[in-house]
Formats: C-alpha cells, sequence, structure tokens
C-alpha cells in the first residue's frame, strides 16, 4: 500500500470517526489519536522518508493539508461544544425575577422636621437666615420687649407656664425677635423656627407643646407690600401654586398694622366645607409691620427703619400640608404613623 | 366675646349688604365673624294662632281638643298641655312643616279625634333650653295667622365676633356701626339714639347724693342720675330679642336698659335701689380691710384695699366696674333708682375680676377701656328710655364727677410715610376720608401732613401706626400690591445648623425612625428613680466634671435638678425634662404594644436642668437613640440593639470626621450592669449607650436586649471636622494584609487589645479591625478567642514581606507579655 493510499485512509477514518464524536472528551480522545505524539499523521510524517523525492513535495503537501483539516474541525467542533455549554448553563440560572429586593432599613423622618425644614429651605432661598432661642424666657423677652405690658387683655390671648415668678416657658417664637434685634443691626432678615409652650388641655386640636416659625425682617424702607409677597411666597411653595392667600386686620400687640393670613381651604377650595368652618378659608399665621415701640425698645430708630414680622404654627402647618386630623398624633409616635413620611 | 344683631345694627345705619355678605365684610375689616346663625332657624313655617274654643277629649281625659283661629282659616288641634285656655295665642306647627329637631307634622289622628296641626312649646321650637312644662304662650298683642318668626321678632341673623382687644369700640352696635360707615364704599349717615335731651330745667339736686371719687386715678368719671317712681316689669318685646339675640338674658325693664344701652354705646351701667342706699352720698373709694360684700351673684366677697368699691356712707354696694351688691339690687319693690354711668381704670377693673374669677359684661369692657367722654351721654340715652319704658320720672340733674376732663390726643400723620411704609400711592385728601369716615377728625395742613384728632372712642389709637393700620384697612389689605424685600446678603444655615441637618440624615441613613416626644413629662414618672445617678452623669457631660468631686452633692439634689412648673394645666405636663430616654423608652413601650417587633429609633430636643429657683435652667440640646428587637447579633453576645446602636453611633462619629473617642465600662441604674459604656472625646465624656436594665424591659413591655444611646450634640458638633476634609492621595504601592487569632483573659476589653497592637506596631500599621470573637467549646474557661485583621501600608514604597513580619513578631511579644496571650496556630 503506498502512501497516498494512507493518506486517505487516515483521512477516511477520521471522517468516520469525528462524525461520532459530539463532547469535549471524544474530541480530545481523536486528537490524540491522530494528532497525538504516536499518532497517526505522525506517524505518516516518520513515513515521508521512504519514498521518492520526487512525490515528496506532493505527499507532503497533502500530508500538511491533512493535519491541518483534522486541527481545524476539532477546534470549531470544540468551540461549538463550549458555546452549547455555555448557554445550558446560562439556562440552568434562570431565577424568579419578581422575587423582593433585599431592603435595608432607611428610616423616616418626623412630619414635623420635615415641614421645618421645607420651610426653612423656602425662607433661606429668599435670603433668610435662620436664628434660635431658648425655650425658657423671662417676662422681658416674652411679653414686655413686644409690647405687650402686665393686666393687658393681649395676655388673655395665650396662657402662659410659669416656672417661678422669673421665668416662663416662652408662649411663642417671638423673643428671638428681640433677641436678634438686641445683638444684630440691621439689615436683619431670619425665621427662628421652635418649640413654644401654652397651658392649652391636650385635645384633637390643641397642645401644650407645639412649635411655631418666626419671622422677622427689618431694614430701611421695608413695606406692608414686602410682608405680603414673602407670606404668599411661602405659601405657594408650601401648599402649591393653586392656593390664594388673603390677608385681613387683626391684632398683635408687636405688630401695627397686623394681619391674619388665610389660605384657601386646601379640602374644598374655597367652597366651604367641615375643615374652613365652612368660610372657605384656613387661618394659617399671623403678621404684620414690626410696632415701632418693639423697636424701639431693642435700640433700632423707627424713623429710619421699618420691618414686618410673622409667625406660624409649624404644627397646624403639618396637619394641614398632609391631611393629619388630630394634633396628638404628632407626638404619639405610632410607627404606622411615623412611616408615612418619607 | 361679643353678639351683634343684623336688624339692631340696621336700625343705626343702612347696612349696604345681605345678612351673609356682612358677615364676610365684617371679618375683612377685623372683626372676626366666629359665627352667624339666624334667630329664627328651622322656625319659619310655624304660625301663630289664637285658642278659640276648648272641648274635652272623648276618648282621653289628659287631653283636650282645641278650636284655633289661625288667620285664614279654623283647625281642630288635640292638645295634652295644662296651660291651654281660651284667647291664648300660641305657635301653631302646621301639617307638613318640620319642628327644629326635626319631627314631621302630619293631619292625624289622636285617639279617633282629628287634628290638624300641633301647639309647641318653646323647647319644642329650639327656642329654650330645658323642657317645657306647658305650651308657649304668646304676647296678647300677637296677631294669630302670623309668622311666628315676624310675631317674635326672630327673623333676624346674629354675629357672634371674636374681637381682638384692640377693637374694644365694637363691644357695643354703635362701634360697629361706625366700621361700617367707615369701611364700606358708600356714603353712610349714622341714625343715631334718642337721648334724654340735656338738662333743661332741671333741677338743683336735692335728693341726688354728693359723690366723692378718694381714688381718682382708679375712677377718671363717675356720673348718677336719680330716676324716681319707676314701674319694674317686663321691658318691650323688642328689647328682650335683641338682649336675647346678643347673648344677654332679658330681666326686667330697669336691667334692660342698662345692658341694652351698654349693648349700643359699649358704657356698662349699673342702676342701684336708691332706698338702700346710706346718707344722700356715694363714695368711689378702696376697701377697708375686713369688709365684706355680697355680690349680685349671691357669692360673698372678701374685699381687700386693692379693690375699688363704690360705696355709701357706711357700706360697699358694688365692685367697681366689675359688680353690683345684693344690697342695693333692683327687684320688683323697687321705686327709685340711681343710674351711674362711670370709667374705672382698666387694670385694677381686671385685677378685681381676676382676684374674684368674675368676669362680667361689665369688667370685660372696662379691662378694655372705655369712651370716657361718651359717658354722660349713654347715661342720657338709658334716662330716655327709662322715662319711655319704666315710667321713670326725672326732675333733678346728673352729678358728673369728672376732675380731670380727657384731653383729645392729637397726632400729626406724614402722608410720605403711610405710604412708604405700606407700598402704595394714597393722595392726602383720601387718607383725610379714610380717617373721617371712621370717626376721626382729619385736618390736611398742607399736602404732605394731617392733623388728626383722636376721638374718645378710639382709646385704641395711640401713634403713628395706628393711624397707618386704620388707612390699610379702609384702603383694603388685599388692595396693597405684592412685593419684596432687597436681600443685601444670602440666605442660609450656620455651620451648627448644617450639622444638625447632617447629623439627622447620618442616623436616617441607618434605618432609624424619627420620632418626637414633649419636654413635659409627668410628676410621677416610673423612670424617676432609675434616673437618679444618671442625672450625675448628664452633669458631667454638661458641665465636664468628674463624677467623683461632685459625688456627694448629686444625691440630695436630683429632685431639685427636676425643673418643675408653677401652673401646670395637670399633673401629666408638669416637669421638664431631664433627659430624652424615658420618652424614648415610652415610644418603643407604645409601639411594642401595637404588636410592632423590631424597631430603631432617634430623636434631637432639648433636655432642661434646673438650677435651682429664680435662676435660668440649663437648656441642652440631646440626641437620642433607642433600638428593640434587631435581628443581627454579631459576636453572638444576645446583644443585637446594643451593637446596632454602637455601630449607628460609629458611623455617626466616622461621618463627621470626628478623630478620637473611645468606650468605657460604666454604671448606671437605668441600664443593664454589665451592658453600659460611655462615649469619650479624649477625656470628655460626650454620651452614653447601654442595654436597658431587665426591670425597665419588664415594666415598660419590651422585648428583652432593647437598647438606648443620648448624646450631647453640641459636643459632637464642636468635636466634628468633617467640614475640613482634604483629600489624601489614593496609595500608589500595595498593602498587606495578615490576620491574627488569640486566646485571652476573657476580661480583656476588646478595645485593650486594638490600643495595645497599635502602639506596638510602627506607623506602617494602617488599620487593626476586630473579625471575630469566639467563647465556647475548644477554648479554656475563662478565656475568649479574637480574630485580628492587621493592614499594613507605606505610603512610599512597597513593603516587604520581611518588613510585615518584623512588625507582627512585635505584636504578638507585645500580647504575649502584656495579656498573656497565646496566638492560635502557632
Amino acid at each position: 500500500m503506498n502512501i497516498e493510499e494512507t493518506i486517505n485512509e487516515v483521512k477516511e477514518e477520521f471522517q468516520e470517526m469525528f462524525a461520532e464524536a459530539h463532547d469535549s472528551e471524544s474530541l480530545e480522545k481523536l486528537r490524540i489519536r491522530f494528532l497525538g505524539k504516536n499518532g497517526r499523521v505522525k506517524k505518516l510524517y516518520g513515513k515521508m522518508g521512504s519514498i521518492p523525492d520526487e512525490s515528496k513535495p506532493v505527499l507532503g503537501k497533502e500530508l500538511n493539508k491533512l493535519k491541518q483539516q483534522i486541527t481545524r474541525q476539532l477546534e470549531v467542533r470544540q468551540e461549538k461544544i463550549e458555546e452549547e455549554k455555555k448557554k445550558q448553563q446560562l439556562e440552568e440560572e434562570r431565577i424568579d425575577v419578581t422575587l423582593p429586593g433585599t431592603r435595608i432599613k432607611t428610616g423616616s423622618q418626623h412630619p414635623l422636621s420635615l415641614v421645618t425644614e421645607e420651610l426653612e429651605d423656602i425662607f433661606i432661598s429668599m435670603g433668610f437666615k435662620i436664628a434660635e432661642g431658648p425655650e425658657v424666657e423671662d417676662e422681658y423677652y416674652n411679653f414686655k420687649a413686644l409690647n405687650i405690658p402686665e393686666d393687658h387683655p393681649a395676655r388673655d390671648l395665650q396662657d402662659t407656664l410659669y416656672l417661678d415668678d422669673l421665668y416662663l416657658l416662652r408662649t411663642h417664637t417671638s423673643p428671638v425677635q428681640v433677641r436678634t434685634m438686641e445683638k444684630t443691626k440691621p439689615p436683619i432678615k431670619i425665621i427662628a423656627p421652635g418649640r413654644v409652650y401654652r397651658a392649652d388641655e391636650l385635645d384633637a386640636s390643641h397642645s401644650p407643646v407645639f412649635h411655631q416659625l418666626e419671622g422677622l425682617v427689618v431694614d430701611d424702607k421695608i413695606t406692608f407690600g414686602d410682608l405680603k409677597g414673602t407670606i404668599s411666597i411661602m405659601v405657594e411653595q408650601i401648599f402649591g401654586e393653586e392656593h390664594s392667600v388673603r390677608f385681613r386686620p387683626s391684632y398683635f400687640p408687636f405688630t401695627e398694622p397686623s394681619a391674619e393670613v388665610d389660605v384657601s381651604c386646601i379640602v374644598c377650595e374655597g367652597k366651604g366645607c367641615s375643615l374652613c368652618s365652612r368660610t372657605g378659608w384656613l387661618e394659617i399665621m399671623g403678621s404684620g409691620m414690626v410696632h415701632p415701640k418693639v423697636l424701639s425698645m431693642s435700640d433700632i430708630d423707627p424713623r429710619s427703619y421699618s420691618g414686618f414680622a410673622f409667625g406660624m404654627g409649624i404644627d397646624r402647618i403639618a396637619l394641614l400640608k398632609y391631611g393629619i386630623d388630630d394634633i396628638r398624633l404628632l407626638q404619639e409616635n405610632d410607627r404606622r404613623f411615623l412611616q408615612q413620611f418619607k | 366675646m361679643v353678639q351683634i344683631s343684623y336688624n339692631w345694627l340696621n336700625s343705626y345705619i343702612d347696612i349696604p349688604c345681605e345678612p351673609k355678605e356682612l358677615k364676610y365684610f365684617l371679618t375683612m375689616a377685623g372683626l372676626e365673624v366666629e359665627e352667624m346663625f339666624y334667630q329664627g332657624e328651622g322656625l319659619d313655617k310655624i304660625i301663630t294662632g289664637e285658642i278659640i274654643g276648648i272641648k274635652d277629649h272623648e276618648n282621653a281625659d289628659n287631653l283636650k281638643v282645641c278650636q284655633v283661629d289661625c288667620g285664614e282659616n279654623k283647625r281642630q288641634i288635640v292638645c295634652g298641655a295644662s296651660n291651654i285656655a281660651e284667647n291664648l295665642k300660641v305657635a301653631v306647627a302646621l301639617p307638613g312643616s318640620r319642628l327644629p329637631g326635626g319631627l314631621k307634622i302630619e293631619e292625624t289622628e289622636l285617639r279617633g279625634v282629628k287634628s290638624s296641626g300641633m301647639i309647641c312649646s318653646a323647647d319644642e321650637l329650639g327656642l329654650k333650653e330645658e323642657r317645657q312644662s306647658g305650651i308657649m304662650e304668646l304676647p296678647e298683642e300677637v296677631e294669630a295667622g302670623d309668622l311666628l318668626v315676624e310675631a317674635l321678632l326672630l327673623n333676624d341673623y346674629t354675629y357672634k365676633l371674636d374681637l381682638t382687644p384692640n377693637y374694644a369700640r365694637c363691644l357695643g352696635h354703635l362701634g360697629v356701626a361706625r366700621e361700617v360707615r367707615g369701611l364700606s364704599d358708600e356714603t353712610l349717615e349714622i341714625n343715631w339714639p334718642e337721648l334724654l335731651p340735656e338738662d333743661d330745667g332741671k333741677t338743683f339736686q336735692a335728693a341726688t347724693p354728693e359723690v366723692e371719687i378718694q381714688d381718682p386715678d382708679l375712677c377718671q368719671r363717675y356720673t348718677c342720675r336719680l330716676i324716681e317712681d319707676v314701674e319694674i316689669k317686663a321691658s318691650p318685646l323688642w328689647m328682650q330679642r335683641r338682649l336675647e339675640a346678643a347673648g344677654i338674658r332679658p330681666i326686667n325693664n330697669i336691667v334692660d336698659i342698662t345692658n341694652y344701652v351698654m349693648l349700643e354705646y359699649n358704657q356698662p351701667l349699673h342702676a342701684f335701689d336708691y332706698d338702700n342706699i346710706n346718707g344722700r352720698k356715694i363714695i368711689v373709694r378702696r376697701a377697708n380691710p375686713g369688709e365684706r360684700l355680697i355680690t349680685l351673684d349671691d357669692e360673698k366677697r372678701q374685699l381687700t384695699p386693692e379693690v375699688l368699691v363704690i360705696a355709701d356712707r357706711e357700706k360697699p354696694v358694688g365692685l367697681a366696674g366689675v359688680m353690683g351688691g345684693a344690697n342695693t339690687e333692683v327687684t320688683e319693690s323697687t321705686g327709685r333708682v340711681l343710674l351711674e354711668a362711670a370709667s374705672f381704670d382698666a387694670v385694677n377693673v381686671r385685677r378685681t375680676a381676676k382676684k374674684y374669677g368674675l368676669s362680667s359684661e361689665s369688667s370685660h369692657r372696662f379691662e378694655r377701656k372705655i369712651d370716657i367722654t361718651a359717658v354722660a351721654e349713654a347715661s342720657r340715652r338709658a334716662c330716655y328710655l327709662l322715662e319711655r319704658y319704666a315710667g321713670g320720672k326725672i326732675t333733678e340733674e346728673m352729678v358728673d364727677c369728672y376732675p380731670e376732663p380727657c384731653e383729645k390726643k392729637k397726632l400729626q400723620l406724614e402722608t410720605d410715610r403711610v405710604n412708604n411704609f405700606l407700598g402704595v400711592e394714597i393722595a392726602g385728601e383720601e387718607m383725610s376720608d379714610m380717617l373721617t369716615g371712621l370717626g376721626f377728625e382729619a385736618d390736611m395742613k398742607d399736602d404732605s401732613r394731617i392733623a388728626v384728632s383722636i376721638p374718645g372712642f378710639r382709646r385704641d389709637v395711640d401713634g403713628e401706626a395706628d393711624l397707618i393700620e386704620e388707612i390699610a384697612r379702609v384702603y383694603g389689605y388685599n388692595n396693597i400690591p405684592y412685593t419684596r424685600p432687597a436681600s443685601a446678603e444670602p440666605g442660609g444655615r450656620n455651620p451648627e445648623q448644617k450639622a444638625s441637618l447632617k447629623i439627622n440624615r447620618i442616623l436616617r441613613g441607618q434605618g432609624l425612625e424619627e420620632v418626637k416626644n414633649f419636654s413635659l413629662r409627668p410628676k410621677d414618672d416610673n423612670l424617676t428613680d432609675y434616673l437618679q445617678d444618671y442625672y450625675k452623669f448628664y452633669l458631667a457631660v454638661t458641665e465636664g466634671k468628674s463624677r467623683s468631686s461632685r459625688e456627694d452633692s448629686f444625691e440630695s439634689n436630683f429632685k431639685n435638678s427636676i425643673v418643675k412648673l408653677k401652673n401646670p394645666l395637670s399633673q401629666a405636663f408638669s416637669r421638664m425634662r431631664i433627659s430624652l430616654l424615658p420618652g424614648l423608652i415610652e415610644v418603643l413601650s407604645l409601639n411594642s404594644r401595637k404588636q410592632v417587633k423590631d424597631m430603631s429609633i432617634y430623636e434631637t430636643g432639648r433636655v432642661f436642668v434646673s438650677r435651682g429657683e429664680r435662676n435660668r435652667p440649663v437648656e441642652t440640646d440631646k440626641i437620642g437613640l433607642a433600638s428593640m428587637g434587631a435581628a443581627y447579633d454579631p459576636w453572638n453576645l444576645s446583644a443585637p440593639d446594643y451593637f446596632y446602636l454602637k455601630g449607628a453611633v460609629e458611623n455617626l462619629l466616622d461621618k463627621l470626621e470626628i478623630d478620637s473617642w473611645s468606650w468605657q465600662r460604666i454604671k448606671l441604674d437605668i441600664f443593664h450592669p454589665g451592658r453600659v459604656a460611655d462615649l469619650k472625646f479624649k477625656n470628655k465624656r460626650v454620651g452614653v449607650l447601654g442595654e436597658l436594665h431587665p426591670d425597665v424591659i419588664e415594666e415598660f413591655k419590651l422585648p428583652a436586649r432593647t437598647s438606648a444611646v443620648e448624646l450631647d450634640k453640641k459636643l459632637i458638633y464642636q468635636a466634628a471636622g468633617y467640614e475640613k476634609i482634604s483629600y489624601q492621595q489614593i496609595p500608589r504601592f500595595p498593602s498587606i494584609s495578615r490576620d491574627l487569632a488569640l486566646l485571652i483573659s476573657e476580661d480583656i476589653p476588646a478595645r485593650d487589645v486594638i490600643e495595645a497592637v497599635e502602639e506596638a506596631a510602627s506607623d506602617i500599621l494602617i488599620s487593626t479591625e476586630i473579625f471575630d470573637f469566639y467563647q465556647g467549646e475548644q477554648i479554656p474557661e475563662g478565656r475568649k478567642s479574637l480574630a485580628l485583621n492587621m493592614v499594613f501600608q507605606d505610603y512610599n514604597k512597597t513593603l516587604k514581606e520581611e518588613e510585615v513580619e518584623k512588625q507582627v513578631d512585635n505584636i504578638i511579644e507585645v500580647l504575649e507579655d502584656e495579656f498573656q496571650a497565646k496566638i492560635r496556630g502557632k
């Protein structure tokens, strides 16, 4: 049998066996059988010495072709098998993509601090700074410096909790106005959020402990129009632009003119419902031009400067904004309540 | 609080709007209408009738069959009331109508007799609250067939005004009429009430008492007038109805007239039975010590010299400006009346009313100052009515003791200042008209100045700002344009306020829910006992003093250190909180009782410590944390909440770039004795972390192992360095990590081990962490196994293995020496 025939035989034998080889193992066996150290192709090369020289180039070429073909066929099939395997693995790794995700506890913010922060940010955007003051005050800062004399009916507007005959729990955040004016010269533009106290029994709409946000602007040429503009922006931002605001005459000893600020009812939009006692309006804050006497008492000349001040109940704003119907919820800290604020 | 009647007001001024619009008008004028109601609510279908025949009911002894003339036709109505009588005028509900209570009246048969309608009692009509024994008897002059609301003058609206103190003038209808005139767009005139003419032809005061004011600063004006031959009876229906509309109960013509005039002029009046006044003299003086007076409400009042009284020669006959005395009360037998109209000091009246807990219509008005210039006019008005409706005879002059007649206050108003203040442009003339409309006398000096004279009924007006408010009111607050003040400086939070926000965010990021508790606490707190030594600890935090130096004085002082309220509303809110912990414990307890299993919370808030009475208490801001039911127990020590909170605090400190802090074992009653540590910055005590004492846990029905933290916010803020962060280059050379497991005595705190390791190594050791802790099987009794991870890093070159080995050997040597540690796997 000549070498040419042998090459063909090897070729046929490979093709026969290759047709049966469908996994990595059999492919590896084939590789060893044909291309290994003692494999069939190697052996054919060994026989090259015994053939006539003139046939060598032709046969050598044939043999190389055979080797290349086998190598290539094995490689291609191996790749294909691996690809199949990978595909199968991915198939097996299928999961229920709708199972719940891993939730990390994220905490929550109390509605009061949520609203306070929001209000602060609104006023900061209008150029206000934040001032603070003590919760224990004396007669001077809580009343006298705010033009609320002793034995005046205005004292009836607030029931005061006293510690002794000198100190009391502030009934409003307005003392911060006085403290600010004492240590700052105009221009002044501050808000003062904080906790206040009144001798009120705890019920659905009253609380002995609640929170206010006070505002004070003092400069030359501050007008009542400035007060209206500032407050209307705050109302739009906190309740939404669709709500209108109105100002009506009122009385606070430390402002003159004084104005009560109403916002159109957030439930009925002015039609009248039980929340707004059928008036269509909700009272949200007191405001006014700083009383000249208050400026004078803090050593600011009312002939050169004017200012406005306002004060609102943060708790009330929170109740209205979130539709909470009982102020006691704000201090009960029931988790089902707390978790509604994010 | 005062009630205004639409019809009454309308008798002085043509109200330019409907009853419903008046509510808005008044509110926008600054007279807030708290409530408006229709007097004849639900009575529009009720008519009046006259009983013209009564027969017995054939089947029932206690029922009668009445023939009732109802104007157009006669009706047969069965009625069981005992006071029915022929010719009696009654209120009839016709079939098809409804009573205010909702009862529908139908044509019906009662025990076989037809009854078409119902004769009503006052309570059935909602005109009396208490149940009446019989049907309502109407006045004789009522015409059968008229609508009841018209016959009884109930077709009226009442406005309940919530007046601020500066609107005291509107406590009378004439004051409200002036507001309507001033604020209406229409030109309106007031029809002033009829008065007794000025004292023409009245004689010398022969029987009228002499008046002596001993304390003119407490009584600036006192007038009185004698009215003789009065006949005490009911006042006319219209007067009774108007008083009722104003919320005042009619009594008799004399009393009703004084109240009626008070509700017109806002001038309280008082009528004495003159025959009980002794010695033809009225003395206005302070009470003598030991004097007593029984007031009209039948209460015996012990008088003191702070109280101003009206007295005759021998006894007090009234509390000035507050309430009259029973000894001179007008009764059915009264024949001569002495009518008092005066002006008393606002503060004195207020104090007297407060002293006796006796706030009257009169004291309410004097407290808010009345129009001293109108005292005599109000008196003459009452005299006119007394002559007319009580048959009174007035022959003598009024005594008017008015030592220092009140000068009208004058103010100068600069129109520029008004316009600049309000941000409007109103002409001077217009301003002048506005003020005139409200009853001021305004006089244009030139283009820019108005001289304003303040009338007596505007004692609230004190300066320029008050007049500016008046102009703003008439102009309309809502017509003033919206503008905004310029900002010279940017707004924003200061560094401490920013830090506060950051602290809150960090805590929420750890899964903590924010809570807010009252700073008022009950007197007897379940936690008070546990907080005794906590208070010492607190002082050490706030004052930076060591515990031992003040130890002795603490025990006795604890109770005094709690800030107490002098006038608490209830025991539940009578103390200021000294710590956030009780509130936090209660919140977890509440939620635990509502089936919440795991919850972690935080609060930032203020606590208070007393420094003794008449000293300002110390206010400190605290951060409190508490956790129950945490699941992950990192060291298998049954302390998941403790280590959760510890991790949260450490993360907080880390995020705030606080450098050197440490935990140290301490003891505090509120915490588990073996599970509590304090947090220190260098040597300063900042707060405490611990598992709650099992007794506390049991008492508050909390899950086992519930833990809590309290930190001083200011100290945390002061130590924070996050604002000064500067970037450190990321190391360019690789680091080397080594683990070490050691066995040591269980008494040695982990912190000591870490400190020793850090001390033993050079600064190429950049981190030391404990990653495993174990006690139990295979570990000898009394010892524990700790596994440490150490990371070595040289920022300038690649570390060699040998260098690290040398360091580790050194560390091991120190650990063996110092703690007799046995290095495992070696």
